[in-house]
């Protein structure tokens, strides 16, 4: 029984400290992506030709993006910083995306 | 009524790591997804890794939970355990050119070495459970 109880306080602990420890929405430094719909054929740790990629929007979450079935390393949904993309929303030459939300076939 | 021993501590510590990083992997879904896609395996392997990865550590947990299963969930946070300080070792003599940390929690802080010596010590603490649990059993055996 002890030693049960032993192993019941841990994961009360952890899962009080996971949500204690768990960004908070609210107040926390949020980071969004100038997000992409990747058209070129590029795997997940290539560079992104500007003709290969279409503007989807800016956000913290990446937006669903079409044809990605996250069966490949084919680059489909991926985001970019700011410094990455110009004024009009292309990509300033190629670029390596900063997060990858999606890949496809 | 039993008394705790180190075995018991071990377990008890190794509870509290999975269902820690596992609770933070699931907090923070989205995030744990995008940094786990930008990981340099297969595509297919890491859309695996997304569900298994946090599963595998829950069911580890529930596994140590039970005095009857300890034993398998010793094994079993074994293979996770080296597995995890592979991977970082391997990112530390920077085998992977691009390794971002997909780690839950306060551990996304904790920088590549700290977090290779502190899965070392799981590990060898892990180990020592396993050796002192199969020579109790074999003394109560006898």
């Amino acid at each position: 029984m002890r030693k049960n109880f032993l192993g019941i306080a841990a994961i009360v602990m952890a899962l009080s400290a996971s949500a204690f420890t768990a960004p908070n929405r609210s107040n926390a430094k949020l980071v969004t992506y100038k997000w992409f719909q990747i058209t070129a054929n590029r795997t997940t740790d290539q560079s992104v030709p500007a003709s290969g990629a279409t503007y989807l929007g800016e956000s913290e979450t990446p937006p669903t993006g079409s044809g990605c079935n996250n069966l490949s390393n084919r680059q489909c949904v991926s985001g970019f910083t700011a410094a990455q993309v110009t004024g009009s929303n292309q990509l300033d030459g190629p670029q390596v995306p900063e997060a990858i939300a999606a890949t496809r076939n | 009524m039993k008394r705790i021993n180190a075995s018991d501590l071990i377990a008890a510590l190794l509870i509290l790591l999975y269902v820690y990083t596992a609770a933070s992997k699931l907090l923070s879904f989205n995030d744990f997804q995008m940094q786990m896609r930008q990981q340099v395996f297969p595509a297919w392997f890491k859309e695996v890794l997304i569900w298994i990865l946090p599963l595998a550590e829950l069911f580890v947990a529930v596994l140590l939970l039970i005095p009857s299963t300890r034993q398998t969930g010793l094994g079993l946070s074994a293979v996770l355990l080296l597995a995890f300080t592979l991977y970082i070792g391997l990112a530390l003599v920077h085998v992977f050119d691009r390794v971002p940390c997909s780690c839950g929690g306060v551990f996304r802080r904790m920088g590549w070495k700290l977090h290779f010596w502190f899965n070392l010590f799981f590990l060898l603490s892990n180990s020592y459970a396993i050796v002192r649990t199969v020579r109790e059993r074999r003394t109560a055996a006898s």
